[in-house]
This record gives structure tokens, C-alpha cells and sequence, in this order.
């Protein structure tokens, strides 16, 4: 056989879509490449936070020009999962607190603390002539939660065990859909396919088309955000962690709907963590 | 030995789709709990869906698919290239898309939708949604391989059995027919296995409610974003990928060996 092996062998005609082929493998090879002098801050953090949180961090940015972030938002579950799997994060803010502990026992974290607390909403279209909690449980209104198993579902089935059993009766019945997160909750809405649905209340910054009905305070299940400092994360990421529980930060958040952490309490790390060491900017 | 040295990039290759599906296997069978999955009733409602509203969704691109693409592949009109062309575009689409140009059309507020709904027919968070969204989602790879099929077909052949007196509905029976067969199982074989994997569109256009819209994966993707996790999540996809294995190596077997025109 000629020594010439595979593409040796082949037409030129071949050898030329070969590399007119494979031309998009280098480009995007090439264009991954890039970066700079520049320090980079990976923020993970569950989607309801998408909107919030460049806002709220824009004000870290300007204090740290050498800095970029960059944000990557999901399911606060799939975003631990590629933690564990390996990806590459400082920063983490959950929606979940078994996560923070768990990041924190396996020790793919080193810091956690309570971040901001969100709330529980109705989110109604305007035109639905839904304007109380009551009007859920009417014939033929369509509902939208999260699935039971995902934390927007776990928050509204614990809201819903708290209401009159023929009220929570009448809502189940209602649910045409238990979403994966809550971004597709509230798209629901948004399209107009649901009435109603059960969000968090600083979601519907980003749905126009929905408006907020309050619960009761009596209905009030708290809902906390966690931040986690992941390990191996720079000192820069440390400043993010103190930046955001500080007194900035906080009332960004608070603009934003969000109530903020009360006492930044300590999730399952040892030692204690900073709640008012915002000293570092 | 060196003779076949050529087969090592093709093999690698193969390896490129067959292993990642191993690792799967593994990582399930490590870190999840498959038997819970397949005794978790949940799990067999998905499935079952998923199979029903797949095979639905594939019998209606096969009747209302297979006179398109002879129609489209017969005609010399240059419109008909153009559809062909059309009919190509929602494979580029992302699915969650797809989705939304669905409610566009179904939707309570869609141009078909909205008078459905004055009359009491509502199609999202339904069942037959689903089989809408997996049929244009998976549709068109049906489409495709039918067109292919009949466009290469040499139009003597049926030239001839024409000057033989055969009818048309007799001539495309016994000539285009077994001619084209292959592409026609081949697309049908694309479009299931494809259909069986919508996620984007179901989910945006009919929801997921168990029993009832809540397809494998959309079960799967729920699980994943539950505290069952990852673990979870690739349990239940292990038992997709067997079942569609399963059904895949008999639907081969079947169009092999006793396919009607081999």
C-alpha cells in the first residue's frame, strides 16, 4: 500500500470540501481561544436571578475594571450537577439550600451563606379576570405551577397545603402543566396559554403581560437564595461573595423586588461567614 | 492488515455515537437507580405516551407525507423545489422555537387557535399537542427522505409501465413503491426516533403533565432539574435508550426481512 495514507489517497476535489468542512471545527476552535490579561469571575446562578443579578453586579464591575464576569443561569439542580461534573464556576447562587450543604460536604465549596429571600406571587394576565386568590379555584381558569420536585413546584405545594383544603382542591384541579423551572412557569402566562401561575414575585420584572397577585401573609413560606463560593475560586471571587451580601448590593436587590437576608445565616460550613464584610471594595 | 488500514477513521467514527451512549449506561449504572425508575409507575406512564403519541405522530407523516413529497418530487415546477425547500426549515429551527411558532398558529390566541377556543376546542396542555409538536418537529425528516426517494427514481420506469397499460394508482403501487421503499422506511425510522426525543416544542406548545402531555423527555429533563438530579435523570433516559434499542432492532429485522417489497 502507498504510504500516503487516507487524504494522500483521495481526489483533490475531496481534499478541498474536506477542508471546506471542517473550516467551521477551526473557526470555532480559534474563536474559543481569545481571552486576555484580563481576570475572569464565573457566576453560576438559578434562573430567576437572570435578570437581577448583572444589574446588582454591574456596581462590583465598575469598582473592579480588571475584572470580567461572566454568567451562566439555570436550574439551580442542573447548574450543582455541572459543578460536580466539573465546570468551571467561583460563584454559585442557589435557590436551594440542600445543594449549598451538599457543595459544602463534598467539598466543591468552601463559603455559603443566605443571600436574598424571594417570594411566592400569583402571576395573572391582566385580561384573564383573575384579580384575587380565590378566582384560581374557578371552573375552567388554567394554571400553571412547577413540578413538584423542582424548588418553584416545592415552594407552591407547600403555599398550597397551607390553603383550605377545597380551595387547594379546586387550584389542583386547575394546573394544566408542572414545569421544569420557573422561566417556563411564567412563559406560560406570558403566550397567554395559562391564567395564572405560581412564581416568584421578581420573575414578573420580566413578563409585562402578567401582573402580581400578593398571597396572604398567612400563606408565607420562606424562600431563600444562597451565594457559594466554590473551591479553587480567586480572592476576586471572595470580593463577589462579600460585594453581594453588603449593603449595595442588598438594596439593588431590594429595588428588585427581592427582600433582603435578614442575618446572612451560616449554611453548613464550619466556621462563620462574613454577613457585614463588605469591606472589601 | 495495512489493505484495510482505512477503516480506522471510519470505526472511530462509529465509536464517536456509541460510546458516549455507554458512558450512559455506566454513569446509570453507578450513580442511578434504574430498577427504582422501572418500577416507578411514573416512569411507565411517560413511556407509554412517549411511544403512543411518537407512533401517532409518524403514522400521520407517513398518510399525509408520502403523496407531499411524490407531489413535490414530481413536479418540474420550480414553486416545488422552493416548498421542498421550505419544508426543510423547521429541522434548523430549535425545537423550543418550533414551539412557539405552534402557539402561533394553535395557541388559545392563535390564528387557528383563538377560533378553536370560541368553540370549545383547546389543543395546548393536550395530549393531541403533542403529537402536533413532534409532528412538525420530526415531520420533515420523513419528508426529506421520501422526497429524495421518489426524486430519484427514474421516471422511465414508470414511463414503461405506463405504455404497459398499468393504471397510475397500479403503477406507483407496484413500481414507484418498491423502488422508493427504502428511503420511505429510512424516514420513518428518522422521524420515530426523533419524534420520540422531542423535548423543546412539547414542552413549550403542550406542556408536561404527567399522563397526560408528560413524554420521556420531559420527564427526564424534569427529573434532572429535581433533587432526584443528574442520577435521576439519566436513569429514566437509560430506559428510553433500551426501549427505542428494543424497537429499533425489531422495526430493522422487520423491514429486512418481511418488508414488502424485498
Amino acid at each position: 500500500m502507498t504510504p500516503d495514507g487516507f487524504l494522500g489517497r483521495m481526489a483533490p476535489v475531496s481534499r478541498r470540501s474536506l477542508a471546506v468542512l471542517l473550516l467551521p471545527a477551526v473557526l470555532l476552535l480559534t474563536a474559543c481561544g481569545g481571552g486576555g490579561d484580563r481576570e475572569s469571575v464565573h457566576v453560576f446562578a438559578a434562573s430567576s436571578l437572570q435578570d437581577v443579578l448583572p444589574v446588582v453586579l454591574a456596581g462590583f464591575e465598575r469598582g473592579h475594571p480588571g475584572v470580567v464576569l461572566s454568567y451562566q443561569f439555570a436550574g439551580s439542580q442542573t447548574l450543582a450537577t455541572q459543578i460536580e461534573e466539573g465546570a468551571r464556576a467561583d460563584i454559585f447562587i442557589s435557590a436551594n439550600p440542600d445543594q449549598a450543604e451538599r457543595l459544602l460536604a463534598r467539598g466543591h465549596a468552601t463559603e455559603a451563606a443566605t443571600l436574598i429571600e424571594n417570594e411566592l406571587v400569583i402571576a395573572a394576565r391582566a385580561d384573564s379576570g383573575i384579580a384575587s386568590l380565590d378566582h384560581l379555584g374557578r371552573p375552567g381558569v388554567r394554571i400553571a405551577i412547577g413540578a413538584p420536585d423542582v424548588p418553584i413546584g416545592q415552594l407552591t405545594q407547600r403555599t398550597l397545603e397551607l390553603m383550605e383544603p377545597t380551595l387547594t382542591a379546586a387550584i389542583r384541579g386547575n394546573v394544566v402543566t408542572e414545569d421544569p423551572n420557573v422561566r417556563v412557569v411564567l412563559s406560560r402566562v406570558e403566550l397567554g396559554e395559562a391564567d395564572a401561575a405560581f412564581v416568584y414575585r421578581t420573575d414578573l420584572a420580566a413578563a409585562p403581560a402578567a401582573i402580581a397577585i400578593a398571597l396572604p401573609p398567612s400563606l408565607h413560606v420562606p424562600s431563600n437564595r444562597y451565594v457559594i463560593v466554590l473551591t479553587g475560586a480567586s480572592s476576586t471571587a471572595a470580593s463577589v461573595f462579600d460585594y453581594l451580601l453588603g449593603a449595595d448590593a442588598q438594596q439593588a436587590f431590594a429595588a428588585a423586588g427581592f427582600i433582603p437576608a435578614a442575618d446572612a445565616t451560616v449554611t453548613a460550613a464550619p466556621r462563620v461567614m462574613g454577613s457585614g464584610s463588605n469591606g472589601a471594595r | 492488515m495495512l489493505r484495510h488500514a482505512w477503516v480506522v477513521l471510519p470505526a472511530a467514527f462509529a465509536l464517536f455515537f456509541i460510546v458516549p451512549l455507554v458512558g450512559l449506561l455506566v454513569r446509570a449504572a453507578s450513580d442511578g437507580d434504574v430498577g427504582a425508575q422501572l418500577r416507578a409507575g411514573s416512569t411507565w406512564t411517560a413511556l407509554r405516551l412517549s411511544v403512543m403519541t411518537a407512533t401517532f405522530a409518524l403514522a400521520l407523516a407517513i398518510v399525509l407525507g408520502t403523496p407531499l413529497a411524490y407531489a413535490l418530487a414530481s413536479s418540474r415546477a420550480s414553486w416545488a423545489r422552493l416548498a421542498a425547500t421550505l419544508l426543510d426549515l423547521p429541522l434548523v429551527l430549535p425545537p423550543v422555537v418550533s414551539g412557539i411558532a405552534l402557539l402561533t398558529v394553535f395557541g388559545r390566541r392563535g390564528y387557528l387557535g383563538e377560533p378553536l377556543a370560541e368553540a370549545g376546542i383547546s389543543l395546548s396542555f393536550t395530549t393531541a399537542a403533542v403529537v402536533i409538536a413532534q409532528l412538525f418537529v420530526a415531520g420533515p425528516y420523513y419528508l426529506r427522505s421520501a422526497y429524495a426517494g421518489f426524486a430519484g427514481t427514474d421516471p422511465r420506469f414508470q414511463g414503461v409501465a405506463y405504455t404497459l397499460g398499468l393504471s397510475r394508482w397500479t403503477t406507483f403501487r407496484r413500481v414507484t413503491l418498491p423502488l422508493v421503499w427504502p428511503s420511505l422506511a429510512g424516514g420513518a425510522v428518522l422521524c420515530w426516533a426523533r419524534a420520540l426525543g422531542e423535548l423543546g416544542a412539547t414542552l413549550l406548545f403542550a406542556g408536561s403533565l404527567p399522563g397526560k402531555t408528560q413524554t420521556m423527555p420531559l420527564a427526564i429533563v424534569t427529573a434532572f432539574e429535581s433533587s432526584a438530579g443528574l442520577a435521576g435523570a439519566v436513569s429514566i433516559a437509560v430506559i428510553l435508550v433500551g426501549f427505542a434499542l428494543l424497537l429499533l432492532l425489531l422495526l430493522h429485522r422487520y423491514t429486512n426481512a418481511v418488508g414488502p417489497y424485498r
